[in-house]
């Protein structure tokens, strides 16, 4: 036994020298692939190795080996669809490599026409992140990019958006379904997310279903980010006016979490135009700061929970020395803050059911003082939503929902009453001082059928029951969407539906309004055929051409009625309004090349008191977008051409001088019976992509109204309304922005 | 290039239109202020109303005026100003003849005929039908004055409200105070020749008055500011609040300053110097 013994440790260590001379000869080579950049690892991709002409293929976390290296000197070879060819000689090595190969394009400008197929509403327009963050004269903001879809019209300088003709009131806005009072910071500057955490923009402009609610225009709303599980990710960027930082990653197995914040500078430069003028000064320059947070967590395989949370502020103070109307002059100051919390949950139960509850909550705070005038507007506000989704049959799937929301709210007022008819403020008059507590609910049960009938036809008969609080009534909503398809690249819809909006904005108190309001109502009807050209390809065309006409009635429109008692009755429901159009969306791609073109006419006319009609004061004829993109390796080039016809306007045709005031009245003319000159401005934008091996750097310079037109969207009258003159709207206003992200 | 890349609240209050001539520069027909002896009654009877007019392009222009009287009909509420939809009980209305070559010696600028508005009896009925804070706080009577050039057809309108409430007497607004227009601390006496500050020596102070809201009384205090105006040179600002000075800068030697002191209830009262 002990020969025996001796004699096996004698062959082992034989043949283990045997094995580790022939491992100092031929070694294994290891190594991971990833994207350059991100860091991405990439599977699924061959790798060769020369001159043995071996190949190896990653796997699922990027890894690959080649087993047997004889070669001192070996040369790697990565030929991978969509990214550059890797060549490079290594020295043979024990250590693992590391091979970064990078992208032949990281953000594809991408169209968004509608494509053909089955979907829950025809007119929705989605804008992913990739759209939004390269398109021309948007500044990388996503709800500015909107600006470019067919329907919405032309706003130089407002917070809100206006959908085919509709009230800018009358639009929607929501995060995740659940309302937020405002998109933008400061009238319109950029959005009150950071645009990187968004995922995409939802746009709805008429016949939507019955998920959406207590809006007679149109609904946006914004999707966040799933936050990214396979590693730690930043991101840090900064423009002319803010600068913010993006975090995201994995906290453990089950969970991930998503950060953003944003501050602006903005004020700065507002302060330095204050500087030449002696009419005002800024004491606090306006200033926004936003912060967003995302948080999943995946309780099991069919469960999910995410916590979304948005806290906004915008702040300003200047002091006005003089201004047309003295009840406007002193130090002014606002701050308008919000915050919301949206805890969802998501679980599928089977392959055939499933369903999504979430809940928002936050308060709504304004501050608006003018010298010992005020206007404090403080809102708590809870949402819900729920909607299970139940697929019947191969043909048949249910939605069933419940949409609520409360709202409790506190106004202080100290303000002149001010009338807006026809567009041309008063002067501010006697003074209303009120202090009004309460609350309303509106909460909707709703129920949407997708019946596909056949290959050719898709039916959708679906319904939302809502009531009001502040009316007090219940409100049947019919909706309905039809799908022909024609072949398997056109198809042929139909949708109509009806809408309900409380009387808003104090319109049904008594101190601000006529408690006795109805609600607005507005009918949708929409019919369009979207074809798709492409036959499969990434190359082609894509064409989405519609036609809307909206019923609007019980319109809510200010009067100079009186009671018997002498109290103004300040509105009515006597307004109605139709808005008749067509809207046009088509794209082409070829190759690096890529045109979009949307175009929208409009004919939108009211109604005050059945008296004469007039055209809207968003009536906006003719709203032409024309893109253009050519994207070439790590540049990228965009123009926009934007063409918009004049919005009405009411003329002043006189004043009389108020003696006690000190101020002249303006004597409005006929209602919205002139224009103003025709849009006309063109955007261009460059971006350009620097690769490093683990970090991206994006640097862009967007030029909005290249040509400087005047683009007077406004009119200015001197003190007496004897001489006017067009406002200027946006001058040639370069940005240029950074973007780093590793 | 005029910059106008600001917020929308900040358009909300500024006027982008800097080519026109500022509203303190006095050259066309111009009401400047129509003044009550009694600002606020609580009972009916006459009001004296002083009519201050400037046409300083309008030398011996001859001017024919109208007057008419009524309730406000909801101004502040969108009405047009317009006394055809009130009843004719509560309607008054008057016409004349003005020649500014009254006014020559102080470059076309004074005071015009005094009107004389008996508020009828009427209109304190039609108060007491009204709710209790109207009665309180008063109701507007208003009075719509225009000016007409017989020759050229060139008008100026004007509105005066008379306040009509159930105050007691004592309660009732009476129009501010005011002394002399001063250039650099001392009484205008001269043109300017140069760059100085203004004001306007002895200017009341606001009083306190009580105001029925949506939130009970509130005791307020007046706003009281002061407007200018000149026929050459030029203001830095068209309005100054209470103790607030103005910058004026001259243009010539000659010119006629005026200033009116409002109470922002009423109460006006102005004063005038000529060079």
């Amino acid at each position: 036994m002990q020969l025996n013994m001796c004699l096996k440790i004698k062959i082992v260590f034989f043949i283990s020298l045997i094995f580790s001379l022939n491992n100092y000869a031929q070694v294994s080579v290891t190594g991971i692939l990833l994207e350059k950049g991100t860091r991405k690892p990439l599977s699924e991709v061959n790798i060769f190795l020369l001159p043995a002409k071996l190949k190896a293929t990653t796997d699922s976390e990027g890894k690959f080996v080649f087993p047997i290296v004889k070669n001192d000197k070996f040369q790697i070879i990565v030929n991978n669809t969509g990214y550059f060819k890797f060549q490079k000689t290594f020295s043979r090595t024990s250590q693992p490599l590391k091979l970064y190969i990078e992208k032949e394009y990281y953000d594809v400008f991408e169209t968004v026409v509608t494509g053909t197929g089955i979907k829950k509403d025809i007119t929705k327009k989605t804008l992913s992140q990739k759209d939004f963050l390269k398109a021309p004269g948007a500044q990388e903001d996503p709800v500015k990019a909107v600006q470019n879809l067919p329907g919405v019209a032309n706003q130089s300088f407002s917070s809100k958006i206006v959908v085919q003709g509709s009230a800018p009131d009358d639009t929607r806005y929501t995060l995740g379904g659940h309302e937020i009072p405002l998109v933008f910071h400061l009238g319109g500057l950029t959005s009150v997310v950071s645009p990187t955490a968004i995922d995409s923009v939802e746009f709805l402009s008429a016949g939507y279903g019955p998920e959406y609610g207590r809006a007679l225009g149109g609904i946006i709303n914004l999707n966040t980010r799933t936050p990214k599980v396979d590693r730690w990710h930043g991101e840090a960027f900064l423009d002319i006016t803010k600068t913010g930082i993006l975090a995201e990653g994995p906290i453990n197995e089950r969970s991930s979490l998503l950060i953003s914040g944003r501050i602006s500078y903005f004020g700065t430069i507002l302060k330095k135009i204050a500087e030449t003028k002696d009419e005002f000064s800024v004491t606090s320059a306006p200033e926004f700061k936003d912060l967003y947070l995302k948080y999943n967590y995946k309780i099991s395989k069919s469960e999910d929970f995410s916590l979304d949370g948005i806290l906004s502020e915008d702040t300003l103070a200047f002091i006005v020395k003089e201004s047309v109307d003295p009840n406007f002059e002193g130090n002014i100051t606002n701050n308008t803050n919000f915050f919301r919390i949206i805890p969802s949950y998501s679980k599928i139960i089977n392959d055939k059911n499933n369903y999504k509850l979430s809940l928002g909550y936050g308060d709504d705070k304004i501050k608006f003082n003018i010298g010992d005038r005020y206007f404090d507007l403080d809102t708590t506000t809870l949402s819900q939503r729920f909607l299970w989704e139940n697929k019947k049959s191969k043909k048949l799937t249910q939605y069933y929902g419940i949409d609520s929301l409360y709202r409790k709210y506190r106004t202080q007022i100290r303000l002149p009453n001010v009338n807006t008819q026809g567009g041309i403020r008063t002067a501010g008059g006697e003074e209303t001082i009120a202090d009004i507590k309460g609350s309303y609910w509106e909460s909707a049960i709703f129920f949407r059928n997708i019946y596909k009938y056949s290959d050719k036809w898709t039916f959708s008969p679906n319904a939302r029951v809502e009531y009001f609080s502040s009316v007090k009534t219940f409100y049947l909503m019919p909706r309905l969407s039809v799908t022909y398809s024609l072949n398997n690249s056109t198809d042929l819809n139909f949708a109509f539906g009806q809408y309900y909006q409380a009387p808003q904005n104090g319109e049904g108190t008594e101190e601000f309004g006529n408690p006795d309001l109805l609600s607005e109502r507005s009918d949708h009807y929409y019919l369009s055929i979207i074809k798709d050209f492409r036959g499969g390809a990434s190359n082609g065309a894509q064409l989405d051409l519609g036609v809307f006409y909206k019923n609007l009635d019980n319109l809510i429109i200010q009067t100079t009625e009186k009671r018997s008692d002498g109290t103004p009755i300040r509105n009515t429901n006597n307004g109605t309004g139709k808005v008749l159009g067509a809207q046009l969306q088509t794209s082409y791609k070829k190759g690096a090349y890529t045109f979009l073109a949307s175009y929208t006419y409009l004919n939108s006319t009211r109604r005050d008191n059945s008296s004469i009609q007039y055209p809207s004061q968003f009536d906006q004829t003719h709203n032409l977008n024309l893109i253009g993109v050519l994207e070439k390796s790590r540049w990228s080039y965009s123009t926009r051409l934007r063409f918009v016809s004049g919005a009405p306007y009411t003329p002043v045709i006189g004043s009389i001088y108020s003696s006690d005031r000190d101020i002249y009245l303006p004597t409005r003319g006929e209602f919205y019976s002139k224009r103003f000159e025709n849009f006309i401005q063109l955007d261009f934008r460059i971006d350009r992509k620097f690769v490093y091996r683990s970090w991206l750097l994006s640097v862009y310079l967007d030029i909005q109204n290249i040509t400087n037109n005047k683009n007077g969207q406004g009119i200015s009258y001197n003190f007496d309304y004897s001489k006017s003159e067009a406002s200027a709207g946006i001058p040639i206003f370069p940005t240029i922005g950074l973007r780093g992200e590793f | 290039m005029k910059l106008c890349v600001i917020p929308i609240i900040l358009i909300i209050f500024l006027a982008c239109g800097d080519n026109f001539d500022k509203k303190s520069k006095l050259a066309g027909l111009r009401i400047l202020a129509i003044s009550a002896n009694t600002p606020e009654i609580n009972s009916a009877g006459t009001v004296l109303l002083t009519p201050l007019i400037s046409y300083v392009n309008g030398a011996s222009a001859n001017l024919n005026y109208t007057w008419e009287a009524c309730p406000d009909p909801g101004i502040d509420f969108g009405a047009n100003v317009s006394c055809d939809n009130s009843s004719a009980a509560l309607k008054l209305s008057g016409a004349g003849t003005f020649s500014i070559a009254t006014l020559a010696a102080t470059h076309n600028t004074g005071n015009a005929t005094t009107l004389s508005v008996a508020v009828p009896a009427a209109a304190f009925t039609y108060l007491a039908t009204l709710n209790s804070k109207t009665k309180f706080n008063g109701l507007d009577y208003m009075v719509i004055l225009k000016y007409i050039d017989q020759a050229s057809g060139v008008n100026s309108t004007a509105i005066k409200m008379i306040k009509l409430s159930t105050k007691t007497s004592a309660q009732l607004n009476t129009n501010p105070t005011t002394g002399n227009i001063q250039f650099k601390g001392a009484d205008l006496t001269s043109y300017p020749s140069s760059e100085g500050d203004m004001s306007v020596s002895n200017l009341s102070s606001s009083e306190n008055y009580d105001l029925d809201t949506d939130i009970g009384i509130q005791t307020k205090s007046e706003n009281m500011f002061v407007s200018w105006y000149s026929s050459t040179g030029k203001f830095l600002f068209n309005r100054s609040k209470f103790g607030e000075k103005n910058t004026f800068t001259p243009d010539g030697n000659t010119g006629v300053f005026v200033i009116i002191y409002r109470d922002s209830r009423g109460g006006v009262t102005s004063n005038l110097t000529s060079f």
